[in-house]
């Protein structure tokens, strides 16, 4: 069975800067969206800003609920939130309690994901992602880049099936560049579903098993990585589908 | 269960380190302390004023801060999108609204609490014996609150800014004290519709003058069950009703 699958799915988003109780419906999110992604398979989004890559993901999660379509994870529709015990979500900006601790918010937001995860499984994720020595620093203290870490070590800490990650290495500095890819080299090795969605064309050429072109909102071309390479680089491809 | 707990947990926690927190318990305990010097004008009745400034002060800083957790919280963690970290787990909307509701109640339980205590201390050390109402009124406080929360919780959800759910809950705060009056006037209008309007808005007006009644230590126990029967009842259509639009809420 897929471990995520998209059919035909409509998304239209209500324009924020109408302030009243019932917006009008104007811009669009995704449209006709169908593909589906296998068990173990890292599938990559690429697209500009605003061409729907992130409103993809959130379906998946059921923030959003499709306007028609069906949007299902391990057969069972993204609106239940059952499927979301075994999710992991990196947004592409992480915001948190300020007030709490790190290890405070990972307490937290592992037992709302409903794993009984100890204080010894909270310290071990901390330390793969780098924050072992800032267990008791309130979250408000953190850089952005360490926040981002901490958003990493939250989508982690429940051990789950599926990846959900969002430009997962926004605010990163060169090293957590490097250390991030590598974890997401090892967390596809260890047989994880990963869905990404990225800026950066030579991360999703390297890491993904397959690619997908997303233009204001539709899916123009997806294909295997190895495809895109042999048709000429993924970057030229990208370019012209888009423009 | 599990999820219930952390979700009150983590709400407290959230709460009492916020700096307003301590700056509205400041203030209460500045107020109890100036009781002191004003129940001077008391003569006689000096313990009277302690005690009635005392139930103001307590009151008055646990409804701004049932009012700020309430209207704001839920408001600020969907605006600085901290609630994708809440809605990407296996969370029903409704034990997420019920944890941070019952989280935000015993916040605020415990600020009343910090300043009933407080209060009977400085009524002890001015030479004021004890009553049944010093126990009495912060259970009643605790019970208003529970209604202000709720009624906060919902008008966050129907209204689109911080300030408008705010203000209305004040408004409505203000108007449940004048339940009868309301009531009276209802009973006078002519026009079929002011009878209507008035029967509509006396439904959302809590009744919260049943919670501050003039003479706590006579009333029977029937009173405050009956104040408790209420106070369920309110609450939980309060919070089944923010339910019914958080549930199909997108972020």
């Amino acid at each position: 069975m897929d471990a995520v699958v998209f059919d035909s799915v409509y998304k239209n988003y209500r324009d924020p800067s109408v302030k009243y109780l019932f917006k009008p419906r104007i811009s669009q999110g995704v449209e006709g969206l169908s593909f589906s992604v296998a068990k173990g398979e890292t599938l990559g989004l690429l697209g500009l800003n605003g061409a729907g890559k992130t409103t993809a993901l959130k379906l998946i999660l059921g923030i959003l609920l499709p306007d028609s379509g069906r949007v299902s994870v391990a057969g069972v529709p993204s609106s239940n939130p059952s499927v979301l015990r075994n999710i992991g979500y990196l947004p592409e900006v992480s915001y948190f309690h300020k007030n709490l601790t790190v290890f405070e918010t990972l307490d937290f937001l592992s037992a709302l994901s409903g794993a009984r995860v100890g204080e010894e499984r909270i310290r071990e994720t901390l330390s793969m992602v780098g924050l072992g020595a800032f267990l008791s620093r309130k979250v408000g203290n953190l850089s952005k880049g360490m926040q981002q870490r901490l958003a990493l070590a939250q989508s982690l800490i429940h051990d789950p099936e599926i990846l959900i990650y969002d430009e997962p290495t926004s605010g990163l500095d060169p090293l957590g560049i490097k250390e991030m890819r590598g974890l997401l080299e090892s967390l596809k090795k260890s047989g994880k579903t990963i869905i990404l969605s990225s800026h950066i064309i030579s991360e999703v050429e390297k890491l993904c098993d397959r690619v997908g072109i997303i233009k204001a909102g539709r899916l123009i071309k997806i294909a295997r990585a190895v495809e895109f390479s042999r048709a000429g680089e993924l970057e030229n491809i990208f370019v012209e589908a888009v423009s | 269960m599990r999820k219930f707990a952390a979700l009150v947990k983590y709400t407290v926690v959230e709460n009492v380190r916020q700096k307003l927190f301590y700056v509205l318990g400041l203030f209460g305990v500045v107020v109890l302390a100036g009781s002191g010097i004003l129940s001077a004008i008391g003569g006689e009745q000096k313990i009277r004023v302690l005690r009635d400034l005392g139930y103001f002060a307590a009151e008055y800083v646990a409804l701004f801060s049932a009012v700020l957790v309430g209207a704001t919280f839920i408001y600020d963690e969907i605006e600085n999108k901290s609630i994708y970290m809440i809605a990407a787990r296996p969370v029903s909307r409704w034990v997420y609204l019920a944890g941070r509701y019952f989280g935000f109640l015993l916040s605020v339980a415990a600020l009343l609490i910090f300043m009933a205590a407080l209060n009977v201390a400085v009524i002890r050390l001015s030479g004021g014996g004890a009553q049944r109402g010093d126990a009495l009124m912060p259970i009643l406080s605790i019970m208003k609150m529970a209604v202000v929360l709720a009624l906060a919780m919902f008008l966050a959800m129907l209204t689109t800014s911080k300030a408008a759910s705010m203000g209305f809950t004040l408004l409505l705060w203000g108007l449940g004290h004048f339940t009868a009056e309301m009531d009276f006037l209802s009973r006078l209008a002519a026009s079929p519709l002011v009878k209507i309007l008035s029967r509509v808005t006396r439904f959302v007006v809590p009744t919260l003058d049943k919670f501050s009644p003039l003479d706590v230590n006579t009333l029977p126990a029937r009173y405050f069950a009956g104040v408790f029967v209420y106070t369920l009842c309110y609450c939980a259509a309060a919070l089944s009703a923010a339910w019914l639009i958080f549930r199909r809420k997108e972020f």
